[in-house]
């Protein structure tokens, strides 16, 4: 199984505990700087002062949704690396709303709940 | 020497905070920097969990939270038994069980949640808490004049629990 090397990361979620929660879980995989916003206005700010090798990005958020973060970071937004890879974790199910991440720019779609052995699958995906 | 495992709740009841508050200190060191940053890990997410429970118990938060509990758990445990074995450890079948049984209990409680019993899990955090001050400070310090950090295998616990799993379904399919 390989092993992960992240520099820094951004985790975007509304849910304070979910946040504590995903930051334990890139902690546990060695991740340098691990930057929290709690919505993606939040998270395009982060992203524009220090940029990010990975986003977990959470979809349903007050301010600005995750898609909508994604559309953004994807047309290049403020400098943002519109390469940025973003793994939507969200609560909502099926296949529409798969459909919909995918559509957005998402790299990877997950769902919640989660494990460390799916988020670290996810991590391998999009990171190669 | 074998641990007893620390009090259930009552369903309905409130969490309550642990004796020990979530929080690892100096004296539950056992010298080594792998293991003990395992066991700020489980302190740590009892803490969570416990705040999440207090919170209203947001079911994606509880669920990730005892998913990532059991991994822990599965990777933790590992990772001593295998310094443990590579050292000769004499007590290391007793430290097994011990990691057997509340392997098992943890389980147990993960599965009545699973099913849809109401506060399975309100006294699981309390019980993380209790269990591992009490194995860290009879049962771990014991291994702490035989292992050292070069026997220990210090890759990320997620690693480890991997491992583990792997390990469980190559001995169920030989059944």
């Amino acid at each position: 199984m390989g092993n992960l090397v992240v520099r820094r990361a951004v985790i975007v979620e509304d849910n304070p505990q979910m946040r504590d929660l995903i930051r334990m879980v890139l902690g546990t995989f060695g991740t340098g700087e691990i930057v929290e916003a709690k919505d993606g206005a939040e998270a395009i700010a982060a992203l524009r002062s220090g940029g990010a090798e990975i986003v977990i990005m959470d979809w349903k958020m007050e301010v600005m949704d995750g898609l909508e973060c994604t559309r953004r970071i994807r047309a290049g937004t403020d400098g943002i690396d519109p390469l940025t890879p973003v793994v939507l974790l969200t609560g909502n199910v099926g296949r529409d709303s798969e459909n919909a991440a995918y559509a957005a720019g998402v790299n990877h779609y997950m769902e919640k709940p989660f494990s460390l052995k799916q988020l670290h699958a996810a991590l391998l995906k999009v990171l190669g | 020497m074998s641990v007893a495992d620390g009090p259930g709740q009552p369903a309905g009841t409130p969490a309550e905070a642990a004796v020990g508050g979530f929080e690892w200190n100096d004296a539950l060191s056992v010298g080594i920097t792998a293991i003990d940053d395992d066991h700020k890990a489980f302190f740590e997410l009892a803490s969570l969990l416990h705040s999440a429970q207090a919170a209203g118990g947001e079911h994606s938060v509880i669920d990730s939270a005892l998913s990532m509990l059991e991994e822990y758990i599965l990777g933790h445990f590992l990772r001593e038994e295998k310094a443990m074995a590579a050292v000769g450890y004499p007590r290391l079948a007793d430290h097994q069980e011990a990691h057997r049984r509340f392997r098992e209990k943890a389980r147990a409680v993960v599965e009545e949640h699973q099913q849809g019993a109401p506060d399975a899990a309100i006294g699981l955090p309390s019980l993380v808490d209790t269990w591992l001050r009490q194995h860290i400070a009879h049962d771990d310090q014991a291994y702490t004049n035989w292992i050292s950090a070069a026997v220990v295998d210090r890759r990320p616990l997620v690693y480890l629990a991997m491992e583990a799993e792997d390990a469980a379904d190559a001995g169920a399919d030989q059944d």
